[in-house]
């Protein structure tokens, strides 16, 4: 994490939620990004109708966060760095289901990524992860955002962190519980090593993949780093 | 949507079906079978459009190594190049085993 104690992220209290990846930025002004690969029309664009960059999953630099900004079309993604000193607030999955942000949207019933989430939280509180949830992806965008950006269509990307291993009994419990819902979630156990996928880990196989900082990785237990760096790719 | 096809000469047959990967964001789902002939043929389902010559350079990459002749599937929700490396990587490792 970069240090910068003048901060906003850093003048908070150390019990507060801290920031990681998923993690939304409000940025103060479009000209403190730095472009990683020249400056898109259409991202220029999409920052002045919502001010939010989200945290990549890649080493921080030093005072710099790594972020990613969305445009309203698929493709449109692209990656820049945000001074710390520029982030104007910030917002953690965690923080988005602690406050229900869901139930602020207008017309959310018609969106079932949005409807579906207070269900979603019954499933979570049933299996033990209250306080430990959060919707990433689009979801997590439009809540701490408030610009519509969640379709009909959507996906719901849910993100959960397990600081200690989970039983593989456990996971397929909790994927069961979410399979059952009647829209595609996509869940993500973010460990102090990275994250993988709820649905891979669910299956119980000997080698799965990691996502971590320095790239995707295949590990046989995504809580051991010894394992991690055996079978690295 | 786009939906790209391939085929590349393979050297050896693969004894299995293997599925690996998943169905989610940034991620893909590699499913590998027997081919019905002595090549290899690849179609890949990418919700990204407009990067073929990307595909084609990981998949040559990844025939010149492995050469089985399988017909692979591969349904990708907007993987990074070497995301896609790796789950092809452990299926040829999952064929193998």
């Amino acid at each position: 994490m970069p240090p910068e104690s003048s901060s906003v992220i850093h003048s908070r209290t150390s019990s507060e939620p801290r920031p990681a990846v998923h993690t939304l930025l409000r940025l103060r002004h479009v000209d403190e990004l730095i472009w990683e690969e020249g400056r898109p029309d259409w991202a220029v664009a999409a920052l002045e109708l919502a001010p939010w960059v989200v945290v990549r999953r890649v080493e921080p630099r030093p005072r710099l966060w790594p972020v990613g900004i969305r445009g309203g079309l698929r493709p449109q993604r692209c990656a820049a760095w945000l001074p710390d000193a520029a982030v104007a607030d910030f917002v953690t999955p965690e923080m988005l289901a602690t406050t229900r942000a869901w139930r602020q949207r207008p017309c959310a019933d018609t969106i079932p990524a949005l409807a579906l989430l207070d269900e979603v939280e019954a499933i979570l509180q049933a299996h033990g992860y209250a306080g430990r949830w959060g919707p990433g992806g689009s979801v997590g965008f439009e809540l701490a955002s408030t610009l519509p950006c969640v379709s009909p269509a959507s996906d719901l990307d849910l993100v959960l962190k397990v600081p200690e291993p989970l039983g593989v009994r456990d996971a397929a419990a909790l994927w069961a519980a979410l399979s059952r819902l009647p829209l595609r979630v996509d869940v993500l156990l973010e460990t102090p090593l990275g994250a993988v996928a709820l649905a891979e880990y669910a299956r119980g196989k000997s080698v799965m993949m990691l996502r971590t900082a320095l790239g995707a990785r295949l590990v046989a237990d995504p809580w051991l780093a010894s394992a991690a760096s055996a079978l690295s790719a | 949507m786009e939906r790209i096809e391939l085929d590349y000469p393979a050297r050896h047959a693969v004894p299995r079906r293997v599925h690996v990967g998943v169905v989610g964001s940034g991620d893909l789902e590699v499913l590998l079978e027997p081919s019905p002939d002595q090549r290899a043929h690849v179609l890949v389902n990418t919700s990204v459009d407009g990067f073929g010559v990307v595909w084609k350079s990981v998949l040559d990459r990844f025939f010149e190594r492995f050469g089985g002749a399988a017909s692979i599937e591969i349904n990708d929700f907007g993987a990074t190049p070497g995301t896609v490396m790796l789950r092809l990587e452990q299926a040829a490792e999952a064929v193998r085993a």
